[in-house]
């Protein structure tokens, strides 16, 4: 799974650092990537665990912990996405889910090797 | 009968109490103090028992207020029994705490917890040959799971028995046994990896461990805020609802009830969904073994300004909001820090003030708006640190006591985080409602009489009052009423300004501006804010804050302005 950790890894460095263009741009560069420095600096954390994982001998962890930090992020802008959708109903505002939809929602599915492996690797530790 | 649970901190003591308890404990303070106290009940073979969860120390030599709080209560409330709780991963070090308890000459029960964790780290413990040497009962427990707990509640209900181990009254003495029985009774097998050390890998990596850090931080941030608000908004709408119908009705009372006391109890409670989500994210953090490791990973650098790793969290917060941020201080064991932490906490620059900033850039810096709000926030930080290091010089001197252990990672309990969320939630509304509630009314008075027209009213003469003391800065009154009003909450001030109609950009000068907003940055906190440090500090720091947070505001704005005109 090294060459996954590493598709990873460049997934997560150019979303990114073109997260963080657009956000100094003060504009969407690409559409659902939006102008977010902090969000492109997450990005560029999650990357960088990947990367730490590829220069040692047991990526494992690195892989594992980067999949779920990925997994936690997309999870967690969901919720954002859902919040602001039950906000704009509460208080009877317009809302366009596309508008909260962000790549880091999409790239779940893309932890889903990582969490895997975790759980049989925790399966397969001492009780 | 009554029973105190002792132990170092991370052993596991909430948990058990839980398990004893089956979820039926509170959370409150111990009188006169700000330390959190757990005292839970449950009838046990026919007897009432009377858990008391105190704070955990690693001793009683009373440096911290912990261990004061903890002595006190053993010496003054002479407890009918102490279930020593020990993290049976690190028997030595906990048995230190052990020899201290012996003193007391209390009966005791020695629980060995966490011995699971213990077993996959190779650690066997000889628990018969513990029991024999320090003539007490020791039952192992992985409290958790509740594994242990009945055979625990059996030996609660024989009362235990007073050790009979003779130990040296000085710290030497004690160390020095702690070692000995350790070496006795324990023996190592083969060390098992473990998801601890899986984890530490990353976590505690040299480069990445702060990032990593940061990014959890935002994700806490971002769950206490974004994800909590549109509970916010609905207790917002809720109770501006209930007060505008109220006060359309005729009357004085009804005026009183909708503007003073509803608007009051909802500026309160408008602010649960933020805490109870803060609480959850802590709780989460502190019971997955991840919060200490985030300490040590921050304290060197927090050391530098005379705090510790432990004040990142709340400082961060109060970005969010002071509320929670200053309630987020009572994870700090040294007073001292933690009561540095809670004074400069209102200078992180809270959501609430970023209408002003956002208002007045927007007209005077229309294209460097950006860099003027981030320049605001930065500044706040840097007089938050700066205060901080000048109070642990001056006025709260002393090096900070603490030590940092890191536990092993584990799954929080769901139902542990419940508990312990709804217990301390609980406890912010009874403490800070008061207060809130009372001000509101007064509030109330002075913006309602003796005409219903702000700009005639107390709050509006007295506007008029204060603007010779703001003179220097040339603001005019309305600009200090805002000031006055931003006092029950920061996002008056650009309320008030909208009533008043004001023409900012006619009567106010760039150089004003810029004091304007430097000094929303610093002056004294919220009604709120202040309500919350009372609670958790005491009236003497609460005047503390208020009076040096405007005179650091008033200075800097005054300086401000003379610079900004002179550029």
């Amino acid at each position: 799974m090294r060459w996954y950790s590493a598709t990873l890894f460049l997934i997560t460095l150019i979303l990114g650092l073109t997260e963080i263009a657009s956000g100094l741009k003060g504009e969407s560069i690409v559409q659902m990537i939006p102008g977010d420095v902090f969000g492109g600096f997450i990005l560029i954390t999650i990357s960088a665990v990947f990367l730490r994982g590829l220069t040692t001998k047991d990526y494992e962890p690195f892989f594992y912990f980067g999949s779920t930090m990925l997994a936690i992020f997309g999870i967690l802008y969901l919720l954002v996405l859902l919040a602001n959708g039950l906000d704009a109903i509460i208080v009877g505002e317009g809302w366009d889910p596309m508008n909260d939809l962000r790549v880091e929602i999409l790239l779940v599915p893309l932890a889903v090797p990582g969490i895997t492996l975790l759980i049989r690797a925790k399966k397969n530790l001492p009780p | 009968m009554k029973v105190a649970m002792v132990g170092n901190p991370n052993v596991g003591k909430t948990a058990l109490l839980n398990a004893l308890t089956k979820g039926n404990f509170e959370v409150g303070n111990f009188p006169g103090t700000t330390v959190e106290k757990k005292e839970g009940r449950a009838r046990v073979g026919g007897r009432e028992i009377v858990f008391v969860d105190l704070p955990g120390i690693y001793s009683l030599e009373a440096h911290s207020l912990d261990e004061k709080v903890a002595r006190d209560f053993l010496i003054n409330e002479k407890p009918d029994l102490i279930l020593n709780v020990v993290n049976a991963s690190n028997l030595e070090r906990n048995l230190y705490l052990t020899l201290q308890l012996v003193d007391f000459k209390i009966p005791m029960i020695l629980v060995l917890n966490m011995i699971d964790e213990a077993e996959r780290r190779g650690i066997v413990i000889d628990a018969d040959k513990l029991s024999k040497i320090l003539g007490i009962p020791v039952v192992k427990t992985i409290a958790v799971k509740g594994i242990g707990v009945e055979e625990l509640k059996r030996e609660i209900l024989k009362d235990g028995r007073i050790p009979r181990l003779v130990v040296g009254k000085d710290l030497n003495s004690k160390l020095k046994m702690a070692e000995k029985i350790a070496r006795e009774v324990v023996t190592f097998e083969k060390a098992k990896l473990d998801l601890t050390e899986i984890l530490d890998e990353v976590f505690m990596d040299r480069h990445l461990g702060i990032p990593i850090f940061i990014v959890f931080m935002w994700m806490m941030f971002t769950f206490t805020y974004t994800v909590a608000s549109p509970l916010t908004d609905l207790i917002d709408l809720a109770f501006s609802a209930l007060s505008e119908r109220i006060s359309s009705l005729n009357g004085i009372v009804f005026a009183l009830i909708g503007d003073g006391i509803v608007k009051g109890v909802g500026s309160v409670l408008v602010f649960l969904p933020n805490i109870a989500f803060l609480f959850i994210a802590l709780a989460l953090l502190e019971l997955s073994g991840y919060m200490p490791r985030a300490v040590y990973l921050m304290d060197r650098i927090m050391t530098a300004f005379g705090l510790t790793g432990r004040s990142v969290i709340p400082l961060i917060m109060g970005f969010g909001c002071n509320v929670p941020a200053v309630m987020a201080t009572r994870t700090i064991e040294d007073d001292r820090v933690r009561i540095a932490t809670i004074l400069v906490n209102p200078f992180m620059s809270c959501s609430a003030r970023l209408p002003i900033y956002v208002l007045f850039a927007g007209i005077f810096f229309p294209k460097l708006g950006t860099a003027v709000i981030m320049g605001l926030y930065a500044f706040g930080v840097a007089v938050a640190l700066i205060s901080a290091l000048i109070f642990r010089k001056v006025l709260l001197r002393g090096e900070a006591e603490y030590i940092i252990e890191l536990p092993p990672y584990r799954i929080p309990n769901l139902r542990d985080v419940w508990i312990l969320t709804w217990n301390r939630t609980k406890h912010f509304l009874q403490k800070a409602g008061t207060v809130i509630l009372a001000m509101s009314v007064v509030i109330w008075f002075l913006t309602s009489f003796p005409s219903q027209n702000i700009e005639e009213s107390y709050a509006g003469i007295l506007g008029r009052v204060m603007q010779p003391l703001f003179a220097p800065m040339g603001w005019d009154w309305q600009f200090v009423l805002a000031i006055l009003m931003g006092f029950v909450a920061k996002e008056v001030v650009v309320e008030t300004l909208g009533i008043l109609n004001t023409p900012i950009a006619q009567i106010m000068t760039m150089p004003q501006a810029l004091a304007f907003m430097v000094f929303s940055l610093l002056y004294m906190p919220c009604l709120a804010t202040l309500a919350t440090i009372k609670a958790e500090a005491g009236w003497r720091w609460t005047i503390f804050a208020v009076v040096y947070s405007f005179v650091i505001a008033y200075v800097t704005a005054f300086t401000v302005e003379v610079i900004a005109r002179l550029i």
